[in-house]
């Protein structure tokens, strides 16, 4: 049987969220521009869970970016970098409370425990302020995205460039 | 003398689907009062069906429940064919039950896995678990991923169905579609059979329940869709005549209905009743991995119920196999349907036990009643029973881990709190 052919590195960017909770929808928002502004250099997905399988295919030298909402006590609008590369998330940060879902901490460390997991993995967590029912964000965190844009930008360059 | 009092108490349930809390009071080393306090919000689902088409029963009720959407929409789709006359048959009663298997695969495999295992192995949750069992857990999750795929390719997806309606399915996939599973299936089968020993392997207490056992009986199969409702202690009903036997009723600590048998009260539906009553509707294969992972007909350990569902996961298996190979696609996708004003009665197995539905419409087919009786409400009174047996024989254990196995113990019955908790009595007054 042959080797599967080989491919270089892949970034990839994924924002995650409920587009139906107010500020939970932030990471599709940020998604949705980084894909607009980004040239192909990554491949930028927007997704309502992230899940072990989601990472299926990796390979030690790819690079991943989630972006989601948070709720940690953090004046809404904040902008946290987190590096999931070395080790867990703070146990702190909850990025969706839900007894009927994984949270994206745990799935990571599935994901790091069960393998294959990328070398680089960043995640910007926003913090929200409004996460009832219905569309659309609050202004804080509206403010907040195009900051989050630039910055994944930067990121998902760099890691190409690396 | 005065009396002593200890409380147990665990503020918020974990590894179980959905929020629900546990309290018990010993009052002189006595099991004075056991509570299963569901406080889960209400849904709703049986008022906000009235007014709409039978037609969207299926996909209305499938909401209730992300794990077992597919156990919904065949208990409605029986009710609603049982009221209008209709039969499904041939093909489409196979795809139906292919479909079903899929889901068994996909609910059974999270719970052992990720909710269940971790208990035995003393573990916090199965992340930390996946760690020291990365080869274990990695199977376990491929095989959750087997059944999500049988659901996607019938279903059309994965989590609520969309291919799925009153009379059958919407398209009927061609057997090339089909034969690509089969390859997974096999693969699925034999991982399967592994985890049913690795269960096997686990300490497991011993601690049995003299438990009414009910579930569906069919004439040659093990049940899944179809049969009669019957139990071990002379139950034997037609689905038509389950609210003559059964009673739903509130009680103060928990937003789900308990439900009890008139007759005789508590009972217990699920893994562990459809094993016990239908053993011998169980493949060779099947049978033969119980006998080598020690469990005879009947299993009566609320403990060992992680074997009994991995041989649940084995049985699905090897029958997607069978229907698989034998699919000959049907002349069309969904039989007929004229509404009619009829009242009909469905019940299906689904992961966690009898899952009945109830409803009438009128002379347009609108729905003007409904009633859903999910497995998790029906079983809260034996979890609250059996959980009293459990801390009355281990009443002398140091009290972090009397809580932890009162934990274990519900985690034995895979509760599903979003499902238990699809209905409540509104009183509204106002001054």
């Amino acid at each position: 049987m042959t080797e599967s052919r080989a491919r270089s590195p892949r970034v990839r960017v994924i924002g995650l969220g409920n587009p139906y909770r107010h500020d939970d929808a932030v990471g599709l928002h940020v998604a949705r521009e980084v894909r607009r502004r980004c040239r192909g250099e990554a491949d930028v997905w927007e997704r309502e869970s992230f899940s072990t399988s989601t990472l299926q295919d990796s390979r030690p030298d790819d690079g991943l970016i989630l972006i989601d909402a948070a709720s940690s006590g953090e004046p809404p609008g904040t902008i946290q970098r987190l590096d999931a590369s070395l080790g867990p998330l703070p146990e702190a940060r909850s990025f969706r409370g839900s007894t009927h879902a994984i949270s994206v901490s745990e799935s990571i460390e599935l994901a790091r425990a069960l393998g294959p997991f990328p070398a680089r993995l960043i995640v910007y967590a926003i913090e929200g302020e409004d996460f009832a029912l219905g569309e659309g964000l609050s202004p804080r965190v509206t403010a907040a995205v195009s900051e989050t844009v630039e910055r994944v930008l930067r990121e998902l360059r760099s890691m190409v460039e690396a | 003398m005065k009396k002593k009092t200890r409380t147990i108490r665990v503020k918020a349930l974990a590894r179980v689907e959905g929020e629900g809390a546990l309290h018990i009071k010993l009052v002189d080393d006595r099991v004075a009062e056991v509570r299963l306090e569901i406080f889960e919000p209400p849904r709703f689902f049986e008022a906000f069906l009235r007014g709409r088409s039978f037609a969207e029963a299926p996909d209305i009720t499938a909401r209730i429940c992300g794990i077992c959407p597919v156990a919904y929409q065949m208990s409605a789709c029986h009710a609603l064919e049982n009221a209008l006359g209709v039969e499904v048959g041939g093909s489409l009663r196979a795809l139906r039950r292919l479909l079903y298997c899929g889901e068994w695969i996909e609910s059974h495999m999270l719970h052992i896995t990720l909710l269940h295992a971790p208990d035995f192995l003393g573990y916090e949750d199965g992340f930390e678990m996946a760690r020291d069992h990365r080869e274990a857990v990695q199977r376990g999750l491929e095989l959750k991923k087997v059944g999500n795929e049988v659901m996607a390719l019938l279903g059309g997806r994965e989590v609520h169905p969309i291919n799925v309606r009153v009379g059958g399915f919407y398209r009927a996939p061609r057997p090339k579609e089909l034969a690509p599973l089969v390859e997974r299936l096999k693969w699925a089968r034999d991982a399967a059979r592994d985890t049913v020993l690795w269960t096997a392997s686990f300490p497991f207490p011993d601690h049995e329940m003299d438990y009414e056992f009910v579930s569906l009986r069919h004439p040659s199969e093990y049940p899944m869709n179809e049969g009669r409702v019957i139990s071990n202690r002379g139950l034997d009903i037609e689905v038509a005549e389950f609210e003559n036997h059964f009673v739903e009723e509130q009680v103060p600590h928990s937003s789900a209905l308990h439900a009890r048998l008139r007759e005789r009260g508590e009972y217990l539906t699920g893994p562990l009743a459809r094993y016990s009553l239908n053993y011998d509707r169980l493949t060779p294969l099947v049978q033969e991995t119980a006998r080598e992972a020690g469990l005879g007909p009947v299993c009566r350990n609320s403990f060992q119920s992680i074997v009994v569902r991995a041989l649940e996961v084995l049985y699905a298996c090897d029958e997607a196999i069978r229907i698989i190979e034998e699919y000959e696609p049907p002349d069309v996708s969904g039989v007929a349907i004229r509404p009619q004003a009829a009242t009909g009665h469905g019940c299906t197995e689904a992961p966690r036990g009898i899952l009945y539905h109830r409803y009438r419409l009128d002379a347009e087919g609108m729905i003007e009643d409904a009633t859903i009786v999910p497995p998790t409400s029906q079983n809260q009174g034996t979890i609250e029973s059996d959980l009293r047996r459990f801390v009355t024989a281990h009443i002398e254990d140091e009290e972090d881990v009397l809580r932890h196995q009162c934990e274990q113990v519900i985690r034995n019955y895979d509760p599903c709190i979003s499902c238990a908790t699809h209905f409540l009595k509104l009183h509204v007054s106002r001054e």
